[in-house]
This record gives structure tokens, sequence and C-alpha cells, in this order.
């Protein structure tokens, strides 16, 4: 009968291993389900980051798992015992300071990833001059749509030329991009898997996020923070557009979202 | 074992299906209305003629998962205001055909808040403010039209794909194309049987004899014709006539608003071109804008409701005309609770005032471009207090009120202070 135990404990790790490895190649009926293609220039510390956990946490699970089966596997020649063991100091300092200092690694390891995407906003030369480059989006969320509002014209926010569209923010493509985001009502998470981007919203604050995408195409945006009933279909759109598309998009937009005169008879 | 059978019997009832299929609700808020308005307290109308009006509606609409159009002959949509694949995408349980196709759009998207009959009272309806649209009215507030025309194709798309800041409708701008149109279609649809309920109600309240048959069957119609005759002939009394046959009811009362939504096209109301002196930048545009705050203040009447600082503090007693329609018709006080309980049982939506809009937020429901705001101003806000402006103001008078409103959420007094971002930091 141990056997049996042993081996359905060994089956954890295993189907475990099977299922992320699965998930990863995508194969039916788990398609979709691992994080879509990086499209991000500054997305690959993120990408980079998650697989080194991925590695360290994967190696300990299916090793604590064997570990385990292998345990109950019953001696050769005779059923043992259960013996009671109380304690064992120096079994407990080496898996606390194992993962602490896995912990402190990690911590050490990460502060550039953290510093180039949420701390260093890119930086551009206009006029000979280095300034940082300036939001060309506001993204305002709301129960339940993402609002994106533009400076117009004039390239300023908060004037009479600003116009806004729901749900679908074009970008774009190889250029540094900056989004200003806020929250007009309560907490709020702006999330586009493909860029790794990811940043909780507090209302009466503003964040910013950048990202330079390099590949053109639609992508998804999504709410990441459960903000009421309306959370599951909060959702949006983000285009990544050529240069040239995305001028022509921004100009039709921006004469359809001013539109100063309607006139129906065609 | 004692509950083997019971447990069987349960699970055997869960797998058929526990749920039988939904039906339109009657809008018993306006039987009610009616029955009060005409024949007095703890009357009520024939129950054989509220069922005619029933059966009429299923015969004509079909049912929530089998819709129908009255006059619905090809799937074309030059000849049919809405088309049998879209009603058909629209309606029914939600599902998707082998080839993708989505089915039961209106059960997916809409119903948790405008409710199977489109009655504006789905599950989530009681925690939002505003409300959702009870479209049974036939009331539409964001259109391109004058008050009392509906509104355009176009108009209700731009709805479902920008939503309507600051309410709970969201943009439906990730729908393909084909399910917008089919959910416009269905709207449509809800609305004019909504109507032609009404409509049918108050032609009972006109002459609420018992004795008639409202709505007779055509078998019923010929028959009593052959009555009268054999009455005529051998000189006895006359029966009645039927009041209506289920054609003269398509005729007189769906056709007619049908027609209005064709024509709805035609009556847009054009929006001439902004002067030039408004544009950003222009140097008379400041005195332009003062224009605007004079009208404000004096012939446009802005004041009245929307306050002296714009605040939307104005006027905050009034209420939209779905309330005002069983409220103020049958002079309800909202403060008599056990009455307006009464219609809140049937299905009302508890009353609630009406707060004008507060301008220097710079959310606009019914769309922010300029011409939007225009419209707004031209044509008032169907179904609400706003009224459509003045015959004395001018276009001029109109794009300078549009560009002072436009300018006031850009004002120091309308900016919030915000706390300034902690990764706002200089290039290093």
């Amino acid at each position: 009968m141990n056997r049996v135990w042993s081996l359905l404990f060994l089956l954890v790790p295993i189907l475990g291993t099977l299922l992320i490895v699965w998930a990863i190649f995508g194969a039916w009926p788990l398609a979709g389900l691992w994080l879509p293609e990086n499209v991000n220039e500054y997305g690959g510390v993120i990408d980079h980051l998650f697989n080194l956990i991925l590695w360290i946490t994967g190696v300990i699970f299916i090793g604590t798992g064997a570990i385990l089966a292998l345990t109950m596997w019953p001696a050769k020649g005779g059923s043992r015992r259960a013996a009671y063991v109380h304690g064992n100091h120096t079994l407990e300092i080496i898996w606390a300071v194992i993962p602490a200092g896995i912990l402190v690694f990690l911590s050490i390891y990460q502060l550039n990833a953290w510093a180039e995407n949420k701390m260093d906003r890119p930086v551009e030369v206009v006029d000979g001059e280095e300034r940082l480059v300036p939001p060309s989006v506001r993204v305002v969320a709301r129960q339940f749509d993402w609002d994106f509002f533009y400076p117009g014209p004039d390239g300023k926010f908060d004037t009479v030329d600003d116009f806004m569209v729901t749900g679908e923010v074009h970008v774009p493509k190889n250029q540094p991009v900056v989004f200003q985001i806020e929250s007009s009502d309560v907490l709020h998470s702006f999330f586009v898997p493909s860029l790794r981007v990811k940043q909780d919203i507090v209302p009466g604050m503003k964040q910013f996020v950048w990202f330079e995408a390099n590949k053109a195409g639609r992508y998804e945006i999504a709410c990441t923070e459960l903000c009421g009933w309306g959370h599951y279909k909060m959702g949006a759109v983000l285009e990544v557009q050529e240069e040239e598309d995305y001028a022509v998009w921004l100009q039709e937009t921006t004469a359809k979202c001013l539109a100063i005169s309607q006139s129906f008879e065609e | 074992m004692r509950y083997t059978g019971s447990l069987l019997l349960t699970l055997i009832v869960c797998v058929a299906g526990c749920t039988p299929p939904p039906e339109f609700r009657q809008n018993a808020v306006e039987v009610k209305k009616l029955e009060l308005q005409t024949l007095g307290e703890e009357e009520q109308f024939a129950a054989g003629q509220l069922e005619d009006i029933g059966s009429f509606l299923t015969a004509a609409f079909g049912t929530p998962d089998e819709p129908d159009f009255p006059g619905l002959v090809e799937d074309d949509p030059e000849v049919n205001l809405v088309t049998q694949e879209h009603l058909v995408s629209a309606a029914g349980p939600v599902a998707s055909l082998e080839d993708g196709e989505a089915q039961g759009l209106y059960r997916e998207h809409c119903v948790h808040c405008h409710g199977i009959s489109g009655d504006g009272s789905g599950p989530t309806s009681a925690f939002l403010n505003p409300y959702p649209r009870d479209f049974r009215l036939g009331k539409f507030k964001y259109k391109s039209t004058p008050l009392n025309v509906p509104p355009t194709q176009e108009d209700l798309r731009r709805i479902l794909k920008n939503g309507i800041p600051n309410t709970a409708m969201p943009s439906f701008r990730r729908l393909p194309d084909e399910e917008i149109d089919a959910l416009v279609d269905y709207v449509k649809y809800l609305t004019i049987r909504g109507r032609t309920e009404r409509d049918l109600l108050s032609i009972l309240a006109e002459d609420p004899d018992p004795a008639l048959d409202f709505i007779a069957s055509e078998e019923q119609f010929e028959a009593a014709d052959e009555a009268i005759e054999a009455a005529v002939e051998s000189g006895d009394e006359e029966p009645y006539p039927p009041l209506f046959g289920p054609n003269d009811v398509v005729d007189e009362v769906v056709f007619p608003q049908v027609d209005q939504w064709f024509e709805a096209v035609d009556s847009m109301t054009e929006v001439p071109q902004r002067p030039v002196e408004l544009s950003p930048g222009h140097p008379d545009r400041d005195m332009w804008i003062a224009r605007g705050k004079d009208l404000f203040f004096s012939t446009g009447a802005c004041v009245q409701c929307h306050g002296k600082l714009a605040l939307g503090d104005g006027q905050v007693d009034d209420y939209d005309d779905w309330t005002k329609d069983w409220m103020k018709t049958l002079g309800i006080d909202p403060a008599e609770t056990e009455r307006i309980n009464e219609f809140v049982g049937l299905g009302a939506m508890p009353p609630r005032n009406l707060i004008p809009r507060n301008l220097r937020l710079g959310n606009y429901r019914g769309g922010s471009r300029p011409v939007d705001l225009y419209l707004r101003i031209k044509n008032g806000i169907e179904g609400t207090p706003m009224p459509a402006a003045a015959v004395s103001l001018t276009s001029d008078d109109i794009w300078s009120l549009v560009e002072y409103v436009r300018q006031l959420p850009n004002e120091s007094l309308s900016q919030p202070a915000v706390q300034q971002p902690v990764n706002e930091r200089a290039p290093r």
C-alpha cells in the first residue's frame, strides 16, 4: 500500500511539470494560457526575471516532490514502522536560510528591472537638450472602461483641443511611448500582457508607464484589480502601428473627434 | 438511502433544464397607470382584453427566444427596418454556431441591465445611477435628430461603440461591426414592441368597454362579420364588432413607427461649420466665448439648471420622463411611499432626482465632439428637462455656448489637486 501512496505523491511534480510544459507549447486545450509573445523592448527583463523565478521554484517543486515520494517508498525487505521525530535544528536552519538567501538574491538582482520599468522614464533629445519623454496619452480608468485622452493638435493636455477615445488606443512602433494613467473612481490596474506592463491605479494619483513596442498588431488591455461588478469586461485594445499608419490614424481620429460641422446631405 | 429518490429527481430536473424559456413581461406600470386614470381605484381592464394585447404582441413580435417582426419578408435591410438575421443573432440564449457566429448577444451583453423586455429593470439595474434605459417609452437621449424623432442607425451604433461616459453603459468597441448592428436592430425591435404595447393600452383606455372584443383573430374577425350580417338580415340586435383585427394593428400602430425610424435619417439636424473666430488661437476667440458666457446666464437660461458655477447645482429636484411618465401623470408625490412602492412593485424604478450635468468635469455622456455638444444644446436631450435651444439663438450663438462650455473643465476652478506622481523625476 505504501508504494501506491508514494507513487501518487510522485504524480504531483510529474503532472505539474507536464501541465506547465504543455501550456508553454500552447497545445490544445491549453492554447493561449501562457504569457503571449513579448513585444516590448523593455519587457525582456521582466521575462528574464519571470523565467528565473520559474526555474528556481520549478527545481524546488520537483525536488521536494521527489524527496517526499522517496521517503514514503518502503525500505527493502519488510515494512518499516513510522517513527515520531521531534524537531531538527540543523534542518530547520537550512530550510529557513536557503529561501531567505534566494529572496535576498532576487531582491538585489531585480533592482535594475524595477528601475528600468518604474523609475527611469525614457529620455529624448529635443533642441540639443535632454528631457523626459512626455506622456502622449492620458489613460483614465473608470467603471468599466478605459478612456484615452489625446492632447490634440497643440500637443498639450488640458486645453480645449484635447479629445478622447474610449476602448482603443493606438501607438507607433519602435518609439518610446509614455502613458499617464489615472482613475476617475476606484482602484484599477492597467495591464498589457503582451508588453509585460502592469500598473495599479489609485484614485487621486497619477502614474507613468512606458514601453517601446516592436511589433505591429492589436493587443489586449485588461483591468487586473477587482473594481466592481463589471470588472470582468473592463478591457480595451492597444493597437501598435507602423509610424506612417499611426500618423494617418492620428490625423483621421483628430478630425473625427474634433468635428466642428456636420452636413447630412450626401 | 431515504433521499436517493429525491436526489435522482433533482438531478433529472437539472439535467433536463430547470428554467422555462423567458417571456416578455407585461408593461404592468402602464396598465396600472391607465386603469387609475380612466377607470378609477380598484377597477381593472377586462382580463380578456389585456390577453388580446398579449397574444397580438406574441403573434407579431414572437418571444425572446424566437423573435419576429411584422412585415419581415425578405432579408433586405433596404426593405426591413430590422433583419431576421440580426434578430436571430441578438435574441435567444447565449451560444455560438459551428462557424463561430455568435448568438444570444443581447443576453450576453445587455440583459443584466436592460432586462429581457427592454424595460431597463434587469437584475443589476437597481445598483446603477443613472438607471439603465427603458426602451419601451421610445425616447432616446443622444442622437442627431430633433426631439420626438427616433435616432438614426449611426447614432445607436456610436452609443454602443463609445459607451456613455460617466454611466454604467460600457463601450462595445471590441465587438465586430456585424454584432453591433445586430444589437442595434434588437434595440429597435424592443423599442417598437414596447411602444406598440403602450399605444394599444392607450387605445384600450379610450374605450375600455369590457364587452368589446379588443383585437380579434382573423377567424374571429370573419365570424363577427358574418354574425353582424346575419343580425342585420334577421333584424336582431347587432352584436358589437371587434375593434381591431391583427392586420389593422400592424397597419395603424406598428407601421407608422417603422416609417418614423426609416425617415429619421432625413430629419437629422444639420450642424453648420463653427465660426473661424472660435477656432483655438484666433484673436477674437475670447470675445466670442465671453458672448457664450453671457448667453449661458441670459437667453440660453442654462444657469437655471446648471447653476452659476456650471456645477450642475441649479435646479436639482426634477425627474426624467421615464419617472414622470407615471409619477407626475398620476400626481403622486415622491413622499407618498406606499403609492410609490406599489409602482416599484410593478416594475418601475424607485424615483430619483435627475441632477443636471456638472459641466466642469469634461464628461459628456452624449459624446465629446464639438458637434455632439452643439446637437445637445440645439435639440435638447429627449426625456430630460434639458430643452431645445430657444429659436432666437442663432447657430453662432450656439457655437459660442459650445465653446464656452468646452473650456470650462480647463479653468483653474475646475482642476482638482492631484498628487504628483512618485515616479516623476529629472533625467539622469
